[in-house]
C-alpha cells in the first residue's frame, strides 16, 4: 500500500470513523459480510502461486448501493466470482444476510457478469423464462406479466421475439440487466452494469437502479464509471492490488475533493504498482 | 431435478440451431441416401449393403456429434462465461451438469431414431422392426459413454485434445479384442500386461456390436443385451461421477 493511500484511509478513519476493521463483521444490517478473503491462482509452467486477493474484508448494509472501485486487474472480479462462488477462496468466509450462501439465497440474488454473454439461439422472453424457471418462479401467467414490465422498463419491449445474436451490445447488457431483477431480488451483484452502453443506456440502468433501491433492494456493483457511481452510491469499496484500502461511505472519502473522480486520482488509489 | 429439466431445454433448443448439428444430420441424410445407390449393386444382398452402410452412417453421425458436441459443451461455457448466470441462480452444479448432458443426450437419442426410422421405411424391413431398436440402443449406449467421458475430458485438458481423445477412446474401445489377440500371440509378457491395462480402463465398445444380427432371426440374446447394457451404464456412470466431481471443484475464472 503506497504512502498517500495509508494516509487517507488512516483521514478518513479518524474524522468518520468509516473504515474500521470491524465495519465487515456480520450482522443483521448487511446483506453481504467478507472476512478475510484470500485467493491465489496458479501461473506458469511449475504452476507457482500467485496472490489475487489479500485478506479481503468489506461489507455491503443493507437498503444500500455499494459501489466496488478498482483498477483493471485489482480483483474486483474475483472477489465478486468467490462471493457468488464461482472460485473458492483459498481462505475467509462469506455470509449472505448473515448466513453461507446457500440455494435459498441465491433465489434473493440478481447478478450481471461483467461480459454477459448469453444463449445467443434463444429469444429474450425465452431467456427470461429460464431464469424464472430456475428460480422457481413460478405461474406462467406470472411470468408474461413481470416480463413484459421488466422488458419495457428496459426498452426491449419490441425486440422480446428476436434471438439475442441479432441483439446489439448494449440490448445485451440491457437485457441481462433485465434477467438480473426479473425476480425481485433483495440483493444485485452487478460487474460493470454500465460498460459498453451509449448515454441512453446508461440512463436507463441509472433509473432501474435508482428504482431497485426505492423498491427496498441492495446494490453492489462495480464500475470503472466513477461519475456514475457517485450518483447512484451511497457507499464505497476500494480495493487495490487485491487489498481493500477503503470500505465506508461515500461522502466522507470525497468530502475533501471536487467529486469521487478526483478523489480517486489525488490519493493515487489508482496508481498501478510497478515491480 | 426440475431445474436440470430446464437446462437441458435450453440446451436442445441452443444445439438444435447449431451448425454442426445440422451439417451432421445433412450428411447423414445423404449417406444414407447414398446407401440406396450402393444397395443396387447387389440384387440379392441388397438389403445387407444398405443395412450396413445405414448402420455404420448412423454410428459414424452420432459418434461424431457426442464427440464434437461434447467437447465444446461445458468448455464453451466456461470460455463465455454464459454458466455464470445459470449458476447464480438457485442450481447446483450438479443440475448445470445434468441438464447439460440431458440435453446432449436427447439431440443424440432424435438423431439415432430419426435416422434408423429412416432406414427401415427405406429397406421396409418391418419384420425386423425389434433388431432395429436393439441396434440402435447399442449406438445410442455407446454414445452416451463417449459423450460423457469427453465432456470429463472437456475439463481436463484443452476441448481440440479432449475431442482426440473421445476418437482414441473409440477406437481403442473397439480394438480390445484384437489387441488382446495379437498380445496373446505374441507371447510377449509387456504386451500381454499392456492389453489387460487397456481392458481395465477403456470400455469395450466391440460387444456394442451387433450390425450383423439384423437379418438374423435369432438375433441378439437377452443375457448378451444385459451384459452390455450393464457395461455401458457402469462406464456411462463412471465418467459422469468424475465430470461432477471435477466441475464441482472448478474455479470458474
Amino acid at each position: 500500500m503506497v504512502g498517500s493511500q495509508k494516509g487517507i484511509i488512516k483521514e478518513i478513519g479518524n474524522d468518520g470513523d468509516n473504515f474500521t476493521s470491524a465495519s465487515h463483521k456480520a450482522n443483521s444490517q448487511n446483506v453481504i459480510s467478507v472476512s478475510h478473503l484470500n485467493k491465489s491462482f496458479p501461473y506458469g509452467f511449475f504452476n507457482k502461486l500467485k496472490p489475487v486477493l489479500h485478506d479481503v474484508s468489506f461489507s455491503v448494509p443493507k437498503g444500500t448501493a455499494t459501489g466496488f472501485v478498482g483498477n483493471n486487474g485489482s480483483g474486483k472480479t474475483t472477489s465478486i466470482k468467490s462471493i457468488l462462488q464461482f472460485i473458492r477462496p483459498d481462505s475467509g468466509e462469506i455470509l449472505f444476510f448473515g448466513k453461507p450462501l446457500d440455494m435459498s439465497s441465491r433465489a434473493q440474488i440478481g447478478y450481471l457478469p461483467e461480459r454477459p454473454y448469453l444463449y445467443e439461439f434463444l429469444t429474450g422472453q425465452e431467456f427470461l423464462r429460464l431464469h424464472w424457471n430456475l428460480n422457481g418462479g413460478g405461474r406462467e401467467a406470472d411470468f408474461i406479466q413481470r416480463a413484459t414490465v421488466v422488458l419495457k422498463k428496459m426498452d426491449l419491449l419490441h425486440a422480446k421475439d428476436k434471438r439475442l445474436r441479432q441483439y446489439s451490445k448494449g440490448m445485451l447488457q440491457r437485457v441481462g440487466l433485465a434477467q438480473a431483477i426479473l425476480c425481485r431480488p433483495e440483493l444485485l451483484i452487478l460487474d460493470e452494469p454500465m460498460s459498453g452502453l451509449d448515454p441512453d443506456g446508461r440512463a436507463i440502468v441509472k433509473s432501474i437502479l435508482q428504482e431497485e433501491l426505492q423498491r427496498g433492494a441492495s446494490i453492489f456493483f462495480s464500475s470503472h464509471l466513477l461519475q456514475d457511481m457517485e450518483e447512484i452510491c451511497t457507499h464505497l469499496v476500494i480495493i487495490n492490488h487485491g487489498v481493500i484500502i477503503y470500505n465506508g461511505e461515500l461522502l466522507p472519502f470525497i468530502a475533501k475533493f471536487k467529486n469521487l473522480e478526483e478523489a480517486f486520482k489525488e490519493s493515487k488509489l489508482g496508481e498501478v504498482k510497478k515491480t | 431435478m426440475k431445474k436440470a429439466f430446464f437446462i437441458a431445454k435450453a440446451t436442445v433448443a441452443e444445439l438444435m440451431r447449431e451448425k454442426f448439428f445440422l451439417i451432421a444430420l445433412f450428411l447423414g441424410l445423404v449417406m444414407i441416401g447414398f446407401s440406396l445407390v450402393l444397395g443396387q449393386l447387389s440384387a440379392v444382398e441388397y438389403a445387407k449393403i444398405m443395412g450396413d452402410f445405414g448402420f455404420t452412417t448412423v454410428e459414424i453421425t452420432v459418434t461424431g456429434l457426442s464427440i464434437f458436441l461434447g467437447s465444446f459443451l461445458i468448455s464453451k461455457e466456461i470460455d463465455r462465461q454464459t454458466c455464470l448466470l445459470i449458476l447464480a441462480r438457485p442450481v447446483s452444479r450438479l443440475e448445470f451438469i445434468l441438464g447439460k448432458l440431458l440435453g446432449v443426450m436427447v439431440l443424440i437419442t432424435f438423431t439415432v431414431f430419426f435416422l434408423m426410422i429412416l432406414i427401415l421405411v427405406l429397406l421396409q424391413e418391418w419384420n425386423h422392426l425389434g433388431n432395429f431398436f436393439i441396434i440402435s440402443f447399442s449406438i445410442w449406449i455407446k454414445s452416451i459413454v463417449i459423450l460423457a467421458f469427453v465432456i470429463f475430458m472437456s475439463l481436463v485438458v484443452r476441448p481440440v485434445l479432449a475431442t482426440f481423445a473421445g476418437i482414441a477412446i473409440y477406437m481403442l474401445g473397439h480394438w480390445i479384442p484384437d489387441i488382446q489377440f495379437f498380445a496373446t500371440k505374441s507371447k510377449d509378457e509387456g504386451f500381454i500386461l499392456l492389453s489387460r491395462v487397456v481392458d481395465w480402463i477403456v470400455p469395450n465398445f466391440y460387444i456394442f456390436n451387433w450390425k450383423n444380427y439384423v437379418f438374423l432371426s435369432q438375433g441378439v440374446t437377452g443375457k448378451t443385451i444385459l451384459w452390455t447394457l450393464a457395461h455401458g451404464s457402469l462406464w456411462f456412470l463412471f465418467f459422469a461421477i468424475l465430470l461432477n466431481w471435477n466441475f464441482r471443484r472448478k474455479d470458474i475464472v
